[in-house]
This record gives structure tokens, C-alpha cells and sequence, in this order.
């Protein structure tokens, strides 16, 4: 049997990276218990939210409970959330004593990613370009989306953790869309709704929209309507940075 | 013919390029293209019957849902590894575009009606995200017991 603190102290870290990583609620608490029960306690019970995880375990002697603050994330990684999960059930299976397992989310958390940056911008680019050619343009609109997808996704990122989710989405909406309608005012392409919509296609809140739904389909209303609000905002901060530059355009006020 | 098919390799790119945004296992990055692109089928194929935006994209929701959540069960990873690309190509983008354009062209009322689309699109993919998930969940509680 392990003292109530190491289990609590492990269980805590396995949380905190599939929530900043981007893991939904159910599964979070769920392998959380997981761990906390191949660890040795009679007791586990957790509260996982988007912002913050309370942890309660019970084994010898009296119950502790431990608190983490979950700022938000800059970079989600699905990759740690599996391998993590998939550690539990390891663990839960008696492959892992204790220690390797501590050592190996260790591991995991410090990867810093699993894709090289020069893949993320290539997936990014060619990513903005496909969507182009999906919402109706063809080969010189996959070039023009491909380039702004690429730099508003590299914006986003180059902003840094400092400035507000919020924020960073808009001011790399406003990359995007701007070089876009540049695009189409050089004639690189012809049609501006393709250019937009690929230009700002990597910053559209897919894992926020998931989780959401994932969330609100398990019971975790709480997070759920957090996780739901938090895409509605992303989804206006890029409506409004698409409208402004539509606004300014025909104008001439910036080469618009 | 052909630009279908281009554009099945484009929704396939697409989700791909997108779920290495989110740093999938790389063993999961050939399916979530599937995913992505057999929505977009869905999407495709139910729009071309006639079908309205609305019912297409409960349809491609249904599917994502449905897939998602048989391959993660085969390859042992988290359901939300592939829906998060596979809902991509499902973006009520067009209809967001076009409210916008109208918004800011003074058309408020065209803006809102684009805008009414594209919400009950997102919420039609949602729906369908909700009923197939809770319909797999079901069928593997039988399964166990």
C-alpha cells in the first residue's frame, strides 16, 4: 500500500496533462479513478473542469484532497491524452509498478510535440488550400489559402500564451483575411470566399466544439457549457476580424 | 466526375493537415483522413439528393460519430482523436461567409437569415455527433454485460 500522498501526487499530473492537452471531462476523471484504484486507494473521486481539478483520494488514514489551477492551454496535443490514457490501463493491469509509471508521464509531459514545427506549418498550408478548393475554388485558390492559412495559423502560435485565446484567434483572423482580399485585389485568385474561409480554417475551435458536445452527452454540464461558450467566442472573434477587413474593402484604406 | 473526386482528396487533406494541427498519434493520422473525407461524402451525396444544409450535415455528423468511435474502439485511442479532424469538413463555412459579407453590406436581414443557417447547421452536426455516440455507447454496454 502507497501513502495517500504519492497517489494523489500521480493522479494530479496525469490530470493535469490530458486537461491541458485537451481531453474531455468523462475521460479525464475516468482515468484519473483508474490510476487512483491500481494505485491502492479504497476511494477516488475527482472534479475535472476546463479551468481547474479537484482530486480526493482515500486509502490508509484520513482523506486528502488536492487542487490544480488549470491555465489555459497554448497547445493541445492529442497524442499525450491517448498516451496517457493508454498508461492507465496499463497501469491498471499491473504492467507498470508504480515508479515506471510516474517515469513515464514524466516522459510524456515533457515531449514537447510529437509533429516537427516544419510539419505543423506544412499541415497547416496545405490544410488552408484543401478547405479553399472545398468551399469552391480551384488551383489558384489553393495557393493563395495555402499561403494565409499558413501565416495566420504561424500567427496565432507566434502571439504567445501572454495574450488572450480570444485575442490571438482575432488578430490571426485579421492576418489571414487581410492577405486573402490582398490576393484576390492582385488577382493571384479569383475567389475571395474560398481565400477567407482557407486563410482561416486553422484557427476554426474544432477540439472545443468536440469536447463540448462529448461533455454535454456525458452529463459534465459544467464543462460542457464552458467548453461550448469558449467555441461560440472563437467562432465571433473570427466573424468579426472576416468582417472587418469585407468592411474595409473597396474602400483603398489599407490596398483594399 | 472529376471534380469530385478532387475534392474527395481535398476533404481528405484537409482533415488530415488540420488533426496534425491538434497533434494526433501518427498511427491515427491515415484514418481521421478517412473520417474527413467519407463526411464530406455523406454531406455531398445527401446535398445532392436534395436534401437541405440543415439534414446534410446531421447526416455527415451521424457518420463521423458512428466511425469515429468504431475505430477508436479497434485502435484503442480516445473517440475525440478522430472526431475533431472528421467534423472539419462538415463547417458550415459558406453560410458563416455569406451572413458576414451581408452584415457588413448593410443586408441585416439576409445577414441574419445566412446566420440562422449556419447556427442550426452547427447545431444539425452536433445532434448528429450526440445520436450516434450515445447509440454506439449503448450498443457496447450490451456487449460487456
Amino acid at each position: 500500500m502507497r501513502n495517500v500522498q504519492s497517489i494523489l501526487n500521480l493522479c494530479m499530473r496525469a490530470g493535469n496533462i490530458m486537461l491541458t492537452n485537451g481531453a474531455e471531462t468523462s475521460r479525464v476523471e475516468e482515468t484519473i479513478t483508474r490510476i487512483g484504484r491500481a494505485s491502492g486507494a479504497e476511494l477516488v473521486q475527482s472534479f475535472a473542469t476546463p479551468t481547474g481539478l479537484i482530486i480526493s483520494v482515500k486509502a490508509e488514514g484520513p482523506e486528502q484532497t488536492g487542487l490544480i489551477r488549470i491555465k489555459g492551454s497554448t497547445e493541445i496535443n492529442l497524442t499525450k491524452v491517448h498516451l496517457v490514457n493508454d498508461l492507465s490501463r496499463r497501469y491498471e493491469r499491473g504492467q507498470l509498478t508504480y515508479e515506471e509509471a510516474s517515469a513515464q508521464l514524466d516522459g510524456i509531459d515533457q515531449v514537447p510535440r510529437y509533429y516537427r514545427l516544419r510539419y505543423q506549418h506544412l499541415a497547416a498550408a496545405l490544410s488552408s488550400g484543401a478547405f479553399a478548393v472545398l468551399f469552391g475554388g480551384s488551383w489558384p485558390e489553393f495557393l493563395v489559402g495555402a499561403l494565409c492559412g499558413w501565416l495566420s495559423n504561424t500567427t496565432a502560435n507566434a502571439i504567445g500564451g501572454q495574450v488572450p485565446m480570444l485575442l490571438r484567434v482575432f488578430f490571426a483572423a485579421l492576418v489571414g483575411s487581410f492577405l486573402a482580399v490582398l490576393g484576390v485585389r492582385f488577382s493571384l485568385a479569383g475567389n475571395t470566399e474560398a481565400a477567407i474561409l482557407g486563410a482561416v480554417i486553422p484557427l476554426v475551435p474544432g477540439i472545443s466544439v468536440t469536447s463540448a458536445v462529448r461533455d454535454l452527452m456525458a452529463g459534465d454540464l459544467l464543462s460542457g457549457i464552458a467548453r461550448a461558450s469558449e467555441a461560440i467566442l472563437i467562432a465571433c472573434a473570427i466573424a468579426v476580424a472576416v468582417a472587418l477587413v469585407l468592411a474595409f474593402r473597396g474602400t483603398g484604406v489599407f490596398f483594399l | 466526375m472529376t471534380r469530385t473526386i478532387v475534392l474527395l482528396l481535398m476533404s481528405y487533406l484537409a482533415t488530415a493537415g488540420y488533426a496534425v494541427l491538434y497533434q494526433v498519434p501518427y498511427k491515427s493520422l491515415l484514418p481521421v483522413g478517412f473520417v474527413g473525407m467519407g463526411a464530406w461524402g455523406t454531406q455531398a451525396l445527401a446535398a445532392s439528393y436534395g436534401l437541405p444544409s440543415v439534414g446534410s450535415a446531421f447526416l455527415g455528423g451521424l457518420f463521423v460519430a458512428a466511425v469515429s468511435e468504431l475505430l477508436a474502439r479497434r485502435m484503442r485511442m480516445p473517440v475525440i482523436v478522430f472526431v475533431v479532424g472528421g467534423i472539419v469538413p462538415l463547417v458550415p463555412g459558406s453560410a458563416a461567409y455569406a451572413a458576414m459579407r451581408h452584415f457588413v453590406t448593410g443586408h441585416y436581414i439576409e445577414g441574419l437569415a445566412r446566420g440562422t443557417e449556419t447556427f442550426l447547421v452547427a447545431a444539425a452536426i452536433s445532434a448528429g455527433l450526440v445520436l450516434a455516440g450515445t447509440i454506439m455507447r449503448l450498443n457496447r454496454g450490451k456487449s460487456r454485460a
